[in-house]
């Protein structure tokens, strides 16, 4: 993966590196503290998957429920994704998943 | 970039590749490679072992099959077999049993006994380790 660094002396734009970062997990996690976003996060995608019918999934920012995957009637699996989203500085980035059938993935930069 | 692991009772369950200058806490360093599920063991991690083979049953036309291939059984041994005295018993279970499992209390002997009695030239073990999966 490059890492594209936009120089100082572009007008108006700060020097900021700007490179994908990536996570995934089984488990509730914060994946952006609210202290490590001096700068907003930029989330490229979003994904959790759930595999039994007693698991669910929450992606939250700033303690929202911004996305939420789970088992329907008989479905015994639901996946949910999405992408583009734009995190402002001093919000966290985090997800809750009920039990470790919920997986969830995602790729973010920290802007 | 920095990459981090999450983990509970040893075990990785989640992993953080991130430019971020500060991680939440439950974020540890690990080493690059390391995957969900990995162990921890000390200081290093540790792939976790592969899970035990999951054997599924056999009709019973595949578990002579499985005699005649993988146990070296003649067309000829199978008449044989099929009528010697000594395997009336096994037959009759074979021919009571919809389905053939690995772990029947039936097969281990029962291939012992082909085996002993010279219709499994490459020996009873060789049947129990092709059982499908």
């Amino acid at each position: 993966m490059g890492v594209v660094s936009y120089p100082a002396s572009t007008a108006g734009i700060p020097e900021t590196e700007i490179g994908a970062s990536y996570a995934s997990g089984t488990s509730s996690a914060t994946i952006v503290s609210a202290g490590a976003n001096t700068n907003g996060v930029r989330v490229s995608t979003v994904a959790i998957f759930i595999d039994t019918l007693t698991s669910d999934g929450e992606f939250k920012v700033d303690g929202d429920i911004i996305m939420k995957a789970a088992s329907f009637g008989n479905s015994a699996a639901g996946q949910v994704a999405m992408t583009g989203l734009f995190v402002p500085a001093g919000q966290a980035i985090a997800f809750t998943l009920s039990n470790s059938n919920a997986t969830y993935y995602i790729s973010y930069e920290v802007l | 970039m920095a990459i981090y692991g999450q983990i509970a009772d040893g075990v990785i369950i989640g992993i953080n590749k991130t430019r971020a200058k500060d991680v939440a806490p439950e974020w540890v360093p690990i080493p690059e490679g390391v995957q969900i599920g990995w162990i921890r063991d000390g200081d290093t991690y540790v792939a976790p072992p592969a899970p035990d083979p999951v054997y599924r049953a056999v009709t019973q036309v595949e578990f002579v099959r499985l005699c005649m291939g993988a146990g070296g059984m003649t067309t000829a041994m199978l008449v044989a077999c099929k009528n010697d005295a000594d395997m009336q018993a096994f037959w009759i279970m074979f021919d009571l049993a919809k389905e053939l499992n690995k772990a029947d209390p039936e097969i281990e002997p029962g291939l012992a006994a082909l085996a002993a009695l010279g219709y499994l030239p490459n020996g009873a073990q060789a049947v129990l380790d092709g059982w499908p999966v």
